[in-house]
């Protein structure tokens, strides 16, 4: 594959701790119908690093997240942790994964247990996979670094009488309470109010930070994802069709899909394309329409032609794979030329990849 | 400029709404005065709430969810309501419309409606129970923030459609049927999905089955609460165009329920900020946007990453919401606020026209703090919340 030669934006910042690599999860859905969810990809994930996933619902985002959680065993494709492949064969093999990759959920009102406390919730997992430390000081510890103060108040009380946003720093503590390398976080500020997904997220840095998490960032919403990631990897039914460092995809999104999500984007500062009065809209060189119902992705060619204002024949018949665009970028398009054709004609070299 | 209200009613659908704003949204009546000369629309409001108070009673003392609101919604008019959780934008919606139960409580104020179908303007606050079973859904519809808990998942798509058909109008069952397939063209879902249910849909499919309900009964007024938030950008700028479309088509108007101020931005006509159960800020989107008067509406505007142009330093709001059961006194915003002073606690939270604007119907609840007040420093997000370290 083309895209084992890129190099990852993230890997500047540390040490490589996760890989997947051409990882694939087919679901059969019934009638011998088979949904690829998840095709053929692969990443790196590296400790304080933070690589985006930004795409549409349905886009296996999450089935990414949840083969790499364990939760789900891929069709196809192998995961390495810490570069040793992951065999997850006894409850043991089990435990010690689960201690490493931590997964923390969308919806912080569903994945708390609504007849438990804060207490219930940080104790279990601290038991389970610490065996010797002190329980209720290492609860308090971790209340303290999601920023729960004073942790004393919040230990009895029941996920009802928290704010989403103390939710969701409950979570995050569950999630750290294994004191994991890696952490998966599927959408973690998309349920939060606007207000505080900033400080959601500026929380999220500075755990990275303090503990050198290697971070999954799973997100729709890639403004965030420029503003928190260090590599974006755009992912378009079940496969990445574009990644590069974060700026850089944002500010020229080369893929027409990813051209499209950045046009999405509410964008206050551009009232020319604004909803209002429908008919203004101005998006005649953007792709539109609706996502592609990915259960019916056994057609052949590009997934995103449907959509596409570049299709053509090619791309009706063959898939493209990820054309390097440089050291650190690259776009699964078979006309990037005339979709993305200021990063085409440069030729760009090795100077991209140290743009953070 | 001494409108009354039931003057409205005589002159119809036009020519109210400007009087009816003015008196409107400053509390002072003197302040009413200098907005006379606003440019008139052609259209009069179709719900029109005034002094709107609205309480949770709990045994800890009553939340006062909604405080003393104003608010008017002109024919075709998309208003936007913006606010964290919590703010009472949700309570005032649903008050509005008689769908809240005990413990909460309407304490003051009236909602009227005035809709083309009704013979004269009603207020929804006192209206009997068949009153209200003839408004409710046939004049103002709800298209609800989670689209999977409204939909009744044993109910496919086309039974869930007929179902708000034949509880709203007298129609023969194939004409019904006819309505809800040409209801799925409308909203872009293929009519091969008619016989699918809820959890067979994706979630973009459901919101659109949820406006396509809506849409069912040909309402004046839509109230749609955060009816995009679940769902990704791509699904959601789709569905908001298409809503823009339709209203310009069928002319309804819509109350668009959100705390995403970015959306509002670009989709309202007019927006009203809500922060504990008070507006604090009322103007067009483009005076919110360009001259954003009040520290919280500036708050808002600072909290979302901008995707283009340069990366600023964003600031968010730090700190959480006050305690509605022991509101501080004066201005709810003081804790959380750069701009604070002591005078602050004073502040009745009375609405006034901003001074500096262009627009006389700008108005803003901090008489301290105008478009063009130089930001206090901004503190680093890092750093968390005093507000919220302290607890509850």
């Amino acid at each position: 594959m083309s895209e084992q030669t890129l190099t990852s934006a993230a890997a500047p910042r540390g040490p490589l701790a996760m890989e997947a690599v051409s990882l694939s999860k087919d679901f059969r859905i019934g009638r011998g119908h088979t949904l690829h969810a998840v095709r053929d990809v692969s990443f790196n994930l590296y400790r304080g690093a933070v690589v985006a996933l930004v795409g549409e619902s349905g886009s296996g985002k999450s089935t990414a997240a949840k083969l790499l959680a364990g939760q789900e065993r891929p069709t196809s494709g192998t995961i390495r942790l810490d570069g040793k492949p992951v065999k997850v064969s006894s409850r043991s093999d089990f435990r010690h994964y689960k201690s490493e990759v931590q997964l923390v959920f969308q919806d912080p009102f569903s994945s708390l247990n609504p007849i438990h406390t804060v207490r219930h919730h940080l104790e279990r997992p601290v038991k389970l996979h610490q065996r010797s430390v002190n329980v209720s000081q290492e609860v308090v510890a971790l209340l303290e670094q999601v920023r729960l103060t004073p942790a004393r108040q919040f230990l009895p009380k029941y996920p009802h009488e928290l704010s989403g946003g103390q939710r969701q720093r409950v979570s995050f503590a569950r999630a750290l309470a294994a004191r994991p390398s890696v952490l998966l976080a599927d959408e973690p500020v998309s349920m939060l109010d606007v207000s505080i997904r900033l400080e959601m997220l500026s929380l999220l840095d500075d755990l990275r930070q303090r503990f050198r998490l290697a971070m999954l960032y799973i997100t729709h919403d890639i403004a965030s994802a420029r503003y928190f990631a260090d590599e974006i990897l755009v992912m378009y039914a079940g496969e990445i069709v574009e990644r590069g460092p974060a700026e850089e995809v944002t500010q020229f999104p080369a893929h027409p899909y990813t051209q499209l999500l950045v046009a999405s984007a509410p964008d206050p500062d551009n009232l020319g394309s604004t909803l209002r009065g429908g008919s203004r809209r101005q998006e005649s060189t953007t792709a539109s329409g609706r996502p592609q119902n990915v259960a019916d992705t056994d057609t052949q060619g590009c997934p995103f032609n449907p959509r596409c204002p570049f299709a053509d024949d090619q791309c009706r018949r063959e898939n493209p794979p990820l054309m390097q665009l440089s050291a650190t970028r690259g776009a699964a398009c078979w006309h990037l030329d005339a979709a993305a054709p200021e990063l085409v004609s440069v030729p760009r070299g090795g100077e991209d990849s140290k743009t953070r | 400029m001494s409108a009354d209200p039931a003057a409205d009613s005589a002159t119809g659908r036009t020519g109210g709404r400007a009087l009816d704003r003015s008196t409107h949204h400053s509390l002072s009546a003197a302040a009413g005065s200098s907005l006379a000369d606003a440019a008139a629309p052609s259209s009069g409001p179709v719900l029109d709430i005034r002094d709107l108070s609205i309480v949770y009673r709990t045994p800890g003392g009553d939340v006062r969810a909604v405080d003393q609101v104003n608010l008017a919604l002109g024919a075709g008019e998309v208003v936007g309501l913006a606010g964290e959780s919590g703010s009472g934008k949700s309570t005032l919606a649903y008050g509005a419309c008689r769908l809240l139960r005990a413990p909460a409580l309407v304490t003051n104020g009236s909602v009227t409606y005035r809709g083309r179908r009704v013979s004269r303007p009603a207020d929804i606050l006192k209206m009997r129970p068949e009153e209200l079973r003839r408004l409710r859904w046939r004049e103002i519809a709800i298209v609800f923030q989670s689209a999977m808990n409204a939909l009744n998942p044993v109910l496919n798509v086309r039974d869930q459609l007929l179902d708000v058909i034949h509880a709203h109008l007298k129609m023969p069952r194939d004409e019904a049927h006819s309505r809800a397939v040409s209801l799925l063209d409308l909203v872009g879902i293929p009519r091969s999905r008619l016989r699918s249910y809820p959890h067979e849909l994706s979630g973009g499919m459901r919101q659109r089955v949820m406006i396509a309900m809506a849409l069912a009964t040909d309402p004046e007024i839509i109230i749609m609460d955060e009816p995009t938030t679940a769902l990704d950008v791509v699904v959601q700028r789709d569905i908001l165009a298409q809503i823009v479309e339709l209203k310009d088509r069928l002319g309804f108007s819509i109350l668009f329920i959100t705390h995403d101020l970015s959306l509002l931005l670009e989709l309202a006509d007019r927006i009203a900020v809500m922060y504990a159960g008070r507006f604090v800020e009322i103007a067009t989107s483009d005076e919110i946007h360009r001259e954003a008067a009040h520290p919280y509406t500036r708050g808002l505007l600072n909290s979302f990453p901008s995707l283009r142009g340069p990366r600023r330093d964003l600031a968010g709001i730090p700190g959480s919401p006050p305690d509605l059961r022991h509101p501080p006194p004066g201005c709810p915003f003081v804790p959380r606020c750069g701009y604070a002073r002591p005078e602050c606690r004073d502040v009745d939270m009375g609405l006034l026209p901003v001074a500096t604007s262009r627009d006389p119907d700008h108005v803003t609840a901090c008489p301290f703090v105008l478009p063009d007040t130089p930001a206090p420093p901004v503190p680093s997000v890092a750093s968390g919340s005093p507000a919220e370290e302290l607890g509850l």
